[in-house]
């Protein structure tokens, strides 16, 4: 075969392999057919093998195979843990938001409610991520859900729906299967399916059931001059980056549009998360002026659906001028969700009227 | 379509070459109007609206061409190349030349913010060549199939290489499966179309990950020189990858369809001068500056001077074609003055050791590299305060991707040595095999980055 390229590049090639000395096989245009076959053969052969291996298996427990060789899912990141927990037959309802409503244990609202709850919570995640995750519940519910607690914080009142802060894997909450196949198809799926079969034999734990992860373990309480620096931090004002001063507001017609979807007797409780008082925007700032009329939006949402609550934290209120109550400006310890987790449950069990 | 795209490799390239393959075996007349079809296809399959574009780029020159034939009047030619060095302007420049002319004052010229088609670069210096050459008398009218599977054929429209029409031409007229080595072509383009997609997804989107953010960061303000160094290596080292990769593809694709594209890479980083490297990096593109702008501009016919000015100029002008900003103008420029030196150099009869002559090569490319990487001056400047060590020394120079891909790109071998030795083993036919999945899988891992050439 003769390829076209410089005299030097072909006196470079004769000349590496009069130097290899290779030994030439007997080649026909029948040898290169076969090799082409092989090729051909293996690379799709492995291909399809892959694939229907990891259907199989489904190592992310999105429900897509007829076989389970184990409930539950091995113990990894929410993004993809939380495709498991949110078609968790034993949860009829959920907490849906990022790390600002992550304190909520779901196992205190069972407790007070009677009602089984699971945490779907992306830390980090933004409205498009929780919508997902919200219509993947939704998706595999056979029964509506009795309440459902959304964590509305300050992203919530962007302008841009399409904001992405991290990778987000929308390919395995999509219901399309071509979605599905096409994203499956990356080598961090191989180490998922590596992964489970650990999780099969009983070499690595399982993710919780419920979601439920306690940063204070991360946090800690730490020295006394990591407390110092801490609350140091909390003095200083954060300001707010996203400030939304006109009057499209994507994310609250997006909930809305979900909400409308709802039977009138799920009880929907709108959570907007406690903000340390230096977290909140400044007097006489833009975001200042924005603050009140996102707050407004969201609380024309509750007031226009039956059975809507605003449990609304996000105030110049004694609690969040506490730095007891915080480990940074958005992140509350324990003692301020357990105040939370009492007024949902008291929500939820009718007990304590709507928040104007 | 992107070559490194599931629909390119597991959907459009197999179901084309299995079409392909039944046409030319049962119907070889429809071979060429297939693989017209097959280009058009794969052209506006990232946004159908340049359809129109490209269909009437070809339509409009084979005409004018036809015409020229019956004619031969040279006037036809001259509106020709005009035309679609205007259509290139419009489509690629309109803005950057308003945006000079507003710097004036009184002056508000609007901007248009067209869409750039992909590839019109690529094809408007297509048109140029074949229509340089017929006027010249070297080459004669094609039927429109034939002219528009020059233009258009799929594996070079996008980013090239820049085929000369006698090159491609007379292989339309081939029946490629018939010929004796018709399935060591294609076992061999298969390896091109491997190697090609390894040098991309394992090694340029991999230094990628080292350059977008220090270049970002110099757009806001200053990076360290532990930062700028690796910005800048990852990319000299990036972009070779990434476009040496899509060459690679390309080549290894059009060889399964049975068509020899040119080379266009040699090792660049071993070139022991400027002029070397220009000889090996981009061949095809410089070629064309060579034959058509250079050579039209006096080339070394007419004196020193007009020498220098005419390699300027050519330089200064390959730099703008590269890309509409004063960034690329610049990169263009350094280059001229770059070639000029050497040009002086070597007329004054002066010599120098090939290792001394490699560093400063490879040095010269490495910090003009900036230039064409950054948005903008600032950006660049940033950087080269970096480089120089005028800032902080910083850490955590991610020097391995870096390592690795130096020893790939100065040791070699070349893809096209690399696929040309092997023997048709069973095992390294199940190796390929494995290596294109696991190449799959890593471009479903990340973002798959478009090849860097898409833009030009």
């Amino acid at each position: 075969m003769q390829l076209t390229g410089t005299e030097a590049q072909k006196e470079r090639v004769a000349g590496i392999g009069r130097r290899l000395g290779l030994p030439m096989r007997d080649v026909t245009p029948a040898t290169w057919r076969r090799f082409v076959a092989i090729f051909a053969v293996g690379a799709f052969g492995f291909l399809f093998g892959l694939l229907s291996l990891m259907l199989l298996i489904d190592p992310f427990d999105t429900g897509r195979s007829p076989i389970r060789l184990k409930e539950g899912v091995p113990q990894q990141g929410p993004r993809t843990a939380n495709v498991s927990r949110g078609r968790d037959p034993a949860f009829d309802s959920a907490i849906i938001g990022n790390s600002r409503v992550q304190m909520i244990d779901p196992a205190v609202l069972t407790a007070g409610t009677g009602i089984p709850f699971v945490a779907l919570v992306v830390q980090g995640g933004l409205p498009k991520e929780l919508l997902t995750t919200w219509d993947w519940f939704m998706a595999h519910r056979q029964k509506p859900p009795k309440a459902m607690v959304l964590g509305i914080d300050g992203v919530w009142c962007s302008d841009d729906l399409s904001k992405q802060a991290n990778p987000f894997p929308y390919w395995l909450y999509s219901l399309s299967t071509l979605d599905y196949l096409q994203g499956l198809f990356r080598s961090s799926s191989l180490s998922g399916l590596r992964n489970y079969f650990s999780y099969v034999i009983g070499q690595r734990p399982q993710a919780p059931r419920n979601g439920f992860w306690n940063y204070e373990s991360v946090y800690g309480v730490g020295t006394p001059e990591q407390l110092a620096h801490m609350r140091g931090e909390l003095d200083k004002p954060q300001g707010t980056a996203d400030v939304n001063l006109g009057t499209d507001f994507p994310a609250a017609r997006a909930i809305a549009e979900r909400l409308a979807a709802l039977p009138a007797d799920t009880t929907v409780v709108l959570v907007r998360p406690p903000v340390y008082i230096t977290g909140m925007p400044e007097q006489g700032t833009p975001a200042a002026a924005a603050e009140p009329v996102c707050r407004d939006i969201f609380a024309k949402l509750a007031e226009e659906r039956p059975n809507t609550h605003i449990v609304d934290w996000r105030l110049d209120r004694p609690e969040n001028r506490d730095p007891g109550n915080f480990f940074d400006h958005t992140h509350y310890r324990r003692s301020l969700a357990e105040r939370l987790e009492a007024e949902i449950v008291a929500i939820i069990d009718g007990k304590r009227a709507a928040q104007p | 379509m992107l070559f490194n795209s599931y629909a390119f490799l597991l959907v459009f390239l197999p179901a084309a070459l299995a079409l392909h393959a039944l046409v030319e075996r049962f119907q070889p007349s429809w071979r060429l109007p297939l693989l017209l079809v097959l280009s058009i296809l794969f052209y506006g399959y990232w946004d159908w609206r340049f359809i129109p574009l490209i269909i009437l780029s070809i339509v409009i020159n084979w005409a004018i061409a036809t015409l020229f034939a019956s004619t031969r009047r040279e006037s036809l030619i001259v509106i020709a190349i005009t035309a679609n060095l205007f259509v290139l302007a419009l489509f690629k420049y309109a803005d950057f030349f308003a945006g000079l002319a507003n710097m004036l004052p009184g002056v508000s010229i609007p901007m248009l913010s067209l869409a750039l088609p992909l590839g019109i670069s690529f094809f408007t210096f297509h048109h140029v060549m074949y229509l340089t050459d017929l006027r010249a008398g070297k080459t004669k009218p094609f039927d429109l199939v034939r002219y528009g599977l020059y233009i258009a054929f799929f594996p070079q429209v996008l980013a090239g290489p820049l085929v000369r029409w006698s090159e491609i031409m007379h292989q339309f007229d081939e029946r490629p499966y018939q010929r004796s080595d018709a399935a060591e072509r294609f076992a061999r383009g298969i390896m091109l179309l491997i190697v090609g997609l390894a040098k991309k997804v394992l090694i340029g989107d991999q230094l990628a990950v080292n350059v977008n953010p220090v270049f970002a960061a110099a757009e806001l303000g200053s990076v360290t020189v532990a930062q700028a160094w690796q910005g800048t290596l990852s990319f000299t080292f990036q972009i070779y990858f990434d476009f040496s990769g899509y060459t690679d593809m390309a080549l290894g694709i059009a060889l399964m369809f049975g068509v020899v594209l040119p080379q266009n890479f040699d090792t660049p980083y071993r070139a022991l001068s400027l002029q070397d490297f220009w000889r090996r990096w981009h061949m095809t593109l410089s070629r064309f500056l060579r034959d058509y702008l250079y050579i039209a501009l006096g080339g070394n016919r007419h004196g020193l001077a007009l020498q220098l000015l005419a390699l300027f100029a050519t330089m200064t002008l390959g730099g703008l074609w590269h890309g509409a900003g004063m960034t690329f103008v610049a990169w263009g420029v350094a280059h001229g003055v770059g070639l000029g030196v050497c040009v002086l150099w070597r007329r004054a009869g002066l010599s120098m050791h090939p290792i001394i002559g490699w560093f400063l090569t490879f040095l010269f490319v490495v910090l003009t590299w900036v230039l064409f990487r950054a948005e903008s001056f600032q950006g660049a400047l940033n950087i080269y305060e970096g480089l120089l060590g005028l800032a902080p020394l910083g850490s955590g120079f991610k020097w391995r991707a870096i390592a690795w891909a130096a020893v790939f790109a100065m040791i070699g071998p070349t893809a096209w040595a690399l696929v040309h030795k092997p023997q048709p083993h069973p095992l390294l036919a199940v190796a390929l095999a494995v290596m294109f999945i696991v190449l799959l899988l890593k471009i479903g891992d990340s973002e798959s980055y478009e090849f860097i050439y898409f833009q030009f």
